[in-house]
């Protein structure tokens, strides 16, 4: 029986998708740091970029390599602190732009609050957010949040 | 007093609880995005896989050849153009290089007797030398699915020929007069991507210099469209466009991969002279191309050995196919060194792949040519005194990369390769003193009335395609696939391991794929992991229309079928689709004798009897080869059709014949 490690998770789940990023770079048994961000992802892990620079992980390639025995202890590492966070924790990043409490905000406010703040993303990314989750704001401009955040939680899992 | 500090306090605990929140937003859009491009990439490696599964076998298949003449000139029995048949550069001889040479392709002229154009031949008449007005008809015919008429055809051949032998194996391109010079890469008889690209680009002319880098046929199903095309624009421009050999401008593989097929059914009673002289052309075709000394381009790669000045001196004609050994050799232990030498030179520069590992070694995936690793790259470009080397050969998602630290750029121009929404083709603009290469993306359009599909609806479409043509594979192993699960299943429970599931499907197909990942598509599992292995078959069966000879034999057959119908096409020399039911007979036995299978000689008798429904001593092989269904236990049909490039009809489809007149 292979080793669980948490989560569901055992270390056979963490090598194939180890050997299917090294699969594509060139299956020499390492992968570059820049690679370990998606490879947490992919294993349903959600750490912010914060968080992967600090577990060793670069931004650009040709920087630094892992091989499977260096990756393994950041995801048992990451697996005891990760959290998506809750339905409550998601809403608080509209609370703000909502002044009238009805649950609305504009298109416009959520692009803002998504590349301007925080581990900024692009125009182009927040617009494939919208297209993704079928979210469009309704003919006053505005969008109802709460609906967003409920595609949000019912998640695209890749493995399912 | 002023604002008080608990009130200080809330607002910047609210605004660390409101950034927290964004950045949970923005991480959870980081992990839907990295699964999703996870999936494209798996997605990607089973079409490549199956892809280069196939031509492995190719390659095989030039071992095979081998060991079949061997085993027909061993058994004595064998008759002659039997024998002949599968030594394609053999046939070579027949219309003698030499006397050819001499002639100016006199002989090749007899082609043309006796063939006259029929008053109900609606496409356009060609004359030399060909004029704009005419690539203008010669368009407008296509798009109203007329063919080019054999005689044309074939004189357009005739010309290409003759001026290609002028040519070099390796030519010289310089951007003096136009300061620019275009590279398209593998085509694969997508027209509409060809009419984008000159759309997007212009047609070749003086000041627009183009640069084909190989693969203008197989595959698609517009090759005979594309390649003539390509010809004419070269024959009116011989000195700015310039067009390399790809791996499939060759004879055997336009029998497996399609080309020959389309030709037949195109030109019909005249498709052998025509696939005649393709075969021929092809084999004159320059193997690379030079740009201003700095840029090299080749279709496939390099290796470690590759050497222009031997390149130079090489008789290209005299590979029909680079899979076999060149000319009159008979067997490759019995080839002198210096034809050796050759071989692996040309068989390098068009099958190659870079590699990002040092050092060469042979490119076991595909079956010929080389790995190459970015020390081989360097040491070539520095000893030739290059800059760069731009090859194609590879389908890369974005229809370009670059690879060994910019050194190697691979450009690819056939978009939607495996499926539509696939990826994008491109094409390189190489401009200025500095030879600055820029990309430009495309992807041809399904339908006039295409919507923006999102990124995931696409992936998904993609994704559902690959899983099917996999499960296809997988289904034509059944069997053997049967009783390896059946091996490890030692309770009898009717689930395994996945390990053991895994294990078993890389070790029956031979395709190194991340099963793990694949298994909840294919199969279903258990509550604990394991696979219930039955259902990996999902209650789908291959069958035949004329089979009564049981699943075994039908699955067997299927999972041949590429090969048997290289064999059965190579057979037929004068490419009628015919066979005589002796000759049919002959392939499977064949086959069997190569490969590991058990077919008995009275089954074999039994389905070449059941096929020949005329009962005229012929079997028509095409119609042999599409009568395979796989259906599920409702009879239901749910065979994958072929993707056919509709975008030819679309009316978005960029007119090129406007274009030209906007030239004229």
């Amino acid at each position: 029986m292979a080793e669980q490690l948490g989560s569901g998770l055992d270390i056979e789940d963490v090598r194939e998708v180890f050997d299917l990023f090294d699969f594509w770079d060139g299956r020499d048994g390492l992968i570059g740091a820049e690679k370990v961000g998606d490879l947490l992802r992919c294993l349903g892990l959600n750490p912010t970029l914060a968080l992967v620079k600090k577990m060793g992980g670069t931004d650009k390639p040709g920087e630094k390599q892992f091989s499977f025995e260096e990756f393994l202890p950041i995801v048992k590492s990451l697996l005891k602190v990760d959290d998506i966070g809750t339905f409550a924790e998601f809403c608080e990043a509209f609370k703000s732009f909502d002044r009238e409490g009805m649950g609305y905000i504009t298109a416009g406010e959520m692009n803002y609050m998504l590349t301007s703040m925080g581990e900024r993303l692009t125009d182009q990314e927040t617009d494939a957010i919208m297209q993704d989750t079928d979210t469009s704001p309704d003919l006053d401009g505005n969008l109802k949040y709460e609906d967003f955040i409920k595609k949000v939680m019912k998640g695209h899992e890749w493995k399912k | 007093m002023g604002c008080s500090p608990s009130k200080k306090v809330v607002r910047a605990k609210n605004a660390t609880k409101r950034l927290r929140a964004v950045v949970r937003i923005q991480t959870w859009y980081r992990r839907y995005r990295a699964n999703l491009e996870a999936r494209r990439r798996c997605t990607w490696s089973i079409f490549q896989s199956l892809e280069y599964a196939g031509e492995q076998d190719q390659l095989k298949l030039h071992n095979f050849f081998n060991n079949m003449l061997d085993s027909l000139v061993s058994d004595g029995n064998s008759p002659a153009p039997l024998i002949r048949a599968f030594n394609v550069n053999k046939r070579a001889s027949i219309y003698d290089t030499q006397s050819m040479r001499d002639s100016g392709g006199e002989m090749l002229q007899n082609l043309l007797e006796g063939m006259e154009v029929e008053p109900s031949y609606k496409g356009p008449h060609l004359t030399f030398p060909l004029t704009m007005n005419q690539l203008h008809k010669i368009v407008q015919s296509f798009r109203r699915k007329l063919t080019l008429h054999a005689k044309y055809t074939i004189q357009l051949l005739l010309e290409v020929r003759r001026i290609l032998k002028t040519q070099g194996n390796i030519r010289y391109a310089s951007t003096s007069l136009s300061k620019q010079v275009t590279v398209c890469g593998d085509i694969h008889g997508k027209l509409s991507d060809l009419y984008t690209i000159f759309h997007k680009n212009g047609l070749p002319s003086v000041n627009n210099p183009y640069i084909f880098n190989g693969d203008f046929v197989d595959r698609g199903q517009f090759s005979t469209e594309v390649v003539i095309v390509l010809f004419s624009c070269f024959v009116m421009n011989p000195n700015e466009v310039y067009l390399n050999r790809g791996n499939h401008e060759d004879h055997v593989m336009n029998l497996r991969y399609g080309f020959v097929k389309e030709l037949q059914m195109k030109y019909k009673q005249h498709s052998r002279k025509v696939i005649h002289m393709f075969k021929d052309v092809f084999s004159w075709l320059p193997l690379a191309t030079v740009v201003d000394d700095q840029i090299i381009v080749c279709h496939g790669g390099i290796s470690d050995t590759t050497n222009l000045k031997t390149l130079a001196k090489i008789d290209r004609h005299r590979y029909m196919s680079t899979l076999q050994p060149p000319g009159e050799c008979e067997d490759i232990s019995t080839m002198d060194t210096q034809d050796l030498i050759e071989w692996k030179q040309v068989l390098d520069l068009l099958w190659s792949d870079p590699k990002p590992i040092d050092g060469c070694q042979p490119n076991t995936f595909r079956g010929g040519g080389s790995y190459f690793g970015p020390d081989i790259t360097t040491s070539f470009l520095q000893q030739n005194k290059f800059k760069l080397l731009i090859r194609s050969h590879e389908c890369k998602p974005e229809g370009f990369e670059y690879t060994h630290n910019g050194q190697v750029l691979t450009v690819f121009s056939a978009s939607n390769y495996y499926e539509m929404g696939s990826n994008l083709g491109a094409f390189v603009r190489i401009q200025g003193a500095e030879l600055e290469c820029r990309v430009v993306q495309y992807m041809s359009t399904h339908s006039p009335t295409h919507r923006k599909v999102s990124f995931t609806q696409r992936i998904n479409t993609v994704e559902k395609s690959a899983i099917q043509d996999l499960k296809e594979k997988i289904l034509a192993s059944k069997h053997k696939l049967l009783s390896e699960f059946k091996k490890c299943d030692l309770d009898n429970s009717g689930s395994i391991s996945s390990s053991d599931w895994c294990c078993a499907l890389e070790t029956v197909l031979e395709i190194e794929l991340p099963w793990r990942t694949l298994k909840s598509k294919i199969a279903k599992c258990d509550n604990n992991g394991d696979v219930q292995y039955e259902t990996t078959f999902d209650e789908l069966e291959v069958r035949h229309r004329y089979s009564g000879n049981g699943p075994s034999i039908t699955e067997t057959l299927y999972r041949h079928r590429e090969n048997l119908e290289t064999i059965f096409r190579l057979i037929d020399t004068d490419h009628s689709g015919f066979i005589s039911m002796q000759e049919f007979e002959d392939a499977l036995m064949l086959l069997i004798k190569q490969v590991d299978i058990r077919i008995n000689e009275r089954d074999i008798r039994d389905i070449a009897y059941s096929l020949d429904i005329n009962k005229d001593g012929s079997i028509d092989f095409n119609e042999f080869l599409e009568a395979f269904r796989i259906v599920d236990n409702f009879g239901k049909d749910h065979t994958k059709r072929v993707s056919r490039d509709h975008s030819i009809d679309s009316a978005h489809v960029p007119s090129i014949a406007s274009e030209l007149d906007e030239k004229e």
